[in-house]
Order: C-alpha cells, then structure tokens, then sequence
C-alpha cells in the first residue's frame, strides 16, 4: 500500500511539472477566408521562424468588430497568446475591410513599425482590397518573417510557402535511413529533423509534449527501487536483470500509451 | 414625580430606537433588494452591447452601398449614440426599439440593392449573417427578467410599511426598461 502510494505521488508530482502546453493557431481564421493551403503555409513559416528567431505569427479574421477599436481589439488577441512578447500578429476584420498588425515588446524589436506599415501599404493592402485574403496575409508575412530573420542574422528557408519555389513542394519526402540493429529503435529517440535544410515537405505541426529517453530511464529505475528491491529480492542473481526488466516494460509501456517524445 | 419622569424618558428612548430600529431595518432591507435590480440592469447592459454591435455591423455594410445622408442610416447612428451614453433606461428604451425598426428596414432595403446582390461577400452579410445576428439580440433583449425585477421591487416599495419606510429614508423605484409612454409590464 505504502508503495502505490509513493508511486501515485511521483506520478502526479510528475504530471505537474510537465510545462503546460498553450495550443497556439498561426491561423484563426475565424472569418473563414484563408485557403486550407494558406493556413498550412502560415503554420508551416510561424513553426520555421520560431525555430530560427523564437519569433510567432499569427494571423486572425474576423468579420466584424462591432463598433470596437481594431488596435485594442489586436492587443488584446496578442496578450492572449502563449507568447505574447515574441509574436507578430496581423488581424484581418473582412467586412469592415480593415485590419492592422501588431507586435510584441520582443517581436517589436526584430521588426518595426514603419516596416509593417510599409508593407501593410504595398504588400497587402491591394491583395485585401481585391479579396485576395490568402495572398494578402501570405505576402504580408512573408515579408515579416524575412525581415525578422535578418534582424536577428538568422536565415530563413522559406521554400515551397506561398507558392514559391514550386519544385520545393514536389520533392519526395525524406526518409531516416533504417537503422543498422533493431533494438535502435527501441532505445533510442527519433533524430530531430526540424533543420530547415533538411525540409523538403510541408509537415503538420506537432505537439512536442511527451517523455524522453532519460525521462523513462529515471522512471525505470525508481520503479524497480521501490517495486524490485524488497526483502524477497535483496540478493538477487546480479546480472542486472532486474532492472533492465523494468527498463523494457517501461519503455514498452510508454510506447503503448503513446507518451514517447518522437 | 421623578419616578415619573424617568419612565416617560426610558419610554420615549425605546420609542426612539424602535424607530430607529424599524428605519435602519427598512432602508437596508430595501436596499439591498435595490441592488439586485441594478444588477438584473447589469446584464441588461450586456444584452444591450451585443445590439448595439450588430447595429454597428449592419450600419458598416450599409455604407458601402447606400448613402451616408440616408435618413434611415442617421436614425441608426443617433440609436447608437443613446445606447452607448449614459441616458436613462426608458430612453434606451426607446433607441433600442428604433434600431430594431430601422436596421430590418435597411437591410430589407440592401437585398433589393443590384450593388449588393453583385457582391457575394455583402449578399452573405445582407442576407445570413447580419438578420441572424440582430434576431438573436433582439431575442437575448425580450428575455430579460430585468423588468420584471423592477415590477416586483416596485410594488414591495409601494405596498409594504417597510417599502413606505425606506421610501421616505431615500429608496428609490426601479426604472422600467421601456420606452416613455409605454404600459408597465
């Protein structure tokens, strides 16, 4: 009894600790306007310029405001967001055929306000008043997330977004190559592939909670200290089997349930 | 003599903080029932925000086809102005009712618009969105229980000793939410 109940407090002490993961959309696209290729694209760039620079975008429509301040209005969706300060957020009101951009205090940095306007003025403004929503926000934050890539030295593969650089889009999806014995499978973690030169295709975003390698060994082994070492056990064979049993039901378990960081 | 005396006084001071007693008891009594109509008119005012909204949305679309010197355009926007400010409920009333009237009348008016019907995205305002978002207001604004707050709190304030108390210590009758002229509910 005493033993599940350490276990259920290390379980519960551990589920705590996990960092809470904010859902975040680059694209609420609640005035259903975008195209599905646009939203992909736009989750695909916000997912690349993070990676480089830590910097979100995001983009939101709306088709009315109701009388109210579109700049209030776009601060207060930004304070919203999981990361305020390092995002760029463009808000699209479809029918009062308005919209603005804002920054957060970090984001701010990277990209200035004559910047946005500049290109709010040229890159988006005749897309939108044409209702060409999906190349306007797709233009626009091209622009952006460039801009912000080289203000931080960082740079930006933005290939096969927006249509750009079509043959991008139409290369074979790269493989990991095979693993040379089974088992490497099994106790190792999947190699990150996020580089962007390694990118050939779009992927879906992914959510990046879940345990790691090392996180399932701890587990492992402070399950066989407090399950595997009783009285009964004390003299074990000494080959270490006992442990390295806990370790494959744990690694097992973790597969099973879906709880492995891929 | 004195014995006397005293006992008028003792009875006098009894009197005194009976009545005492009976005001403080009546005024906050009634009070606080005050308060809970005012917090009725609360979400009254969140209904009436949501109306005010969609006479906004319904004025945006609206200009861009019809002219803004439109009578019915101006009707709207002073409708607007009232339920934004800080006039009287019976006002608000009364704006509220006439922005009903006007905002079906303008877009029934937009419909017949060839400039509308060429348009899809205004089409879909005009036609969907718009007459859905302003019978759900109007529905939220019919179903409030804010008038019949009022009309409970009033007739207590009025029919009752305590009522009669706590009027003449400051408490006040609750506003109708109805425009001026109107029967009480």
């Amino acid at each position: 009894m005493k033993k599940w109940t350490i276990l259920l407090l290390l379980v519960l002490l551990y589920v705590l600790l996990l960092p809470a993961q904010a859902s975040f959309l680059a694209a609420d696209d609640t005035a259903a306007v975008l195209t599905e290729e646009t939203r992909e694209d736009l989750e695909e760039l916000s997912r690349r310029l993070q990676n480089r620079t830590g910097i979100r975008l995001q983009v939101v429509t709306r088709h009315f405001l109701g009388g109210g301040n579109k700049a209030a209005y776009a601060k207060s969706l930004l304070e919203s967001a999981p990361d305020p300060d390092n995002t760029l957020l463009l808000l699209m009101v479809i029918g009062e055929e308005d919209y603005t951009a804002v920054t957060g205090a970090y984001a701010g940095q990277m990209i200035s306000a004559a910047f946005l306007d500049t290109q709010l003025a040229t890159a988006f403004r005749p897309a939108y008043m044409q209702r060409q929503y999906s190349e306007a926000a797709g233009k626009f934050m091209l622009a952006a997330a460039r801009q912000i890539a080289a203000s931080s030295g960082e740079r930006l593969d933005t290939s096969g977004l927006f249509g750009e650089n079509a043959y991008a889009t139409q290369a074979p999806k790269q493989e990991e190559p095979d693993s040379a014995y089974w088992w490497e499978d099994f106790f190792t973690e999947s190699a990150p592939v996020d580089h962007d030169e390694q990118l050939r295709t779009r992927r879906q975003m992914e959510d990046i909670s879940g345990l790691s390698f090392w996180n399932l060994v701890v587990i492992a082994f402070v399950l066989y200290f407090i399950f595997g070492r009783g009285k009964k056990n004390w003299d074990g064979c000494g080959c270490g089997c006992g442990p390295f049993s806990y370790l494959l039901a744990v690694f097992g378990l973790a597969d099973l349930f879906g709880l492995r960081k891929k | 003599m004195r014995r006397k005396s005293t006992a008028i006084a003792a009875l006098l001071l009894m009197l005194v903080l009976l009545a005492s007693a009976l005001g403080i008891g009546a005024y906050k009594g009634w009070a606080e029932e005050y308060r809970q109509v005012l917090d009725a008119q609360s979400s009254l005012v969140d209904m009436l925000t949501a109306r005010r909204e969609v006479g906004y949305n319904i004025a945006t679309v609206a200009k861009r086809h019809i002219s803004p010197d439109d009578p019915l355009l101006q009707s709207i926007r002073e409708s607007l102005q009232v339920l934004e400010s800080g006039e009287s409920l019976p006002r608000k009333a009364a704006a509220n009712q006439r922005l009903a009237a006007d905002a079906q009348q303008v877009l029934g008016k937009l419909e017949s618009l060839s400039s509308v019907q060429n348009d899809e995205r205004d089409s879909m305002y005009v036609e969907n969105l718009l007459p859905q978002a302003l019978e759900q207001s109007a529905q939220w604004t019919q179903e409030t229980l804010y008038n019949q707050r009022a009309l409970s709190f009033n007739q207590g304030l009025q029919g009752s000793f305590s009522g009669m108390i706590a009027r003449l210590l400051g408490v006040k009758e609750a506003e109708f939410f109805l425009p001026p002229g109107e029967d009480k509910p």
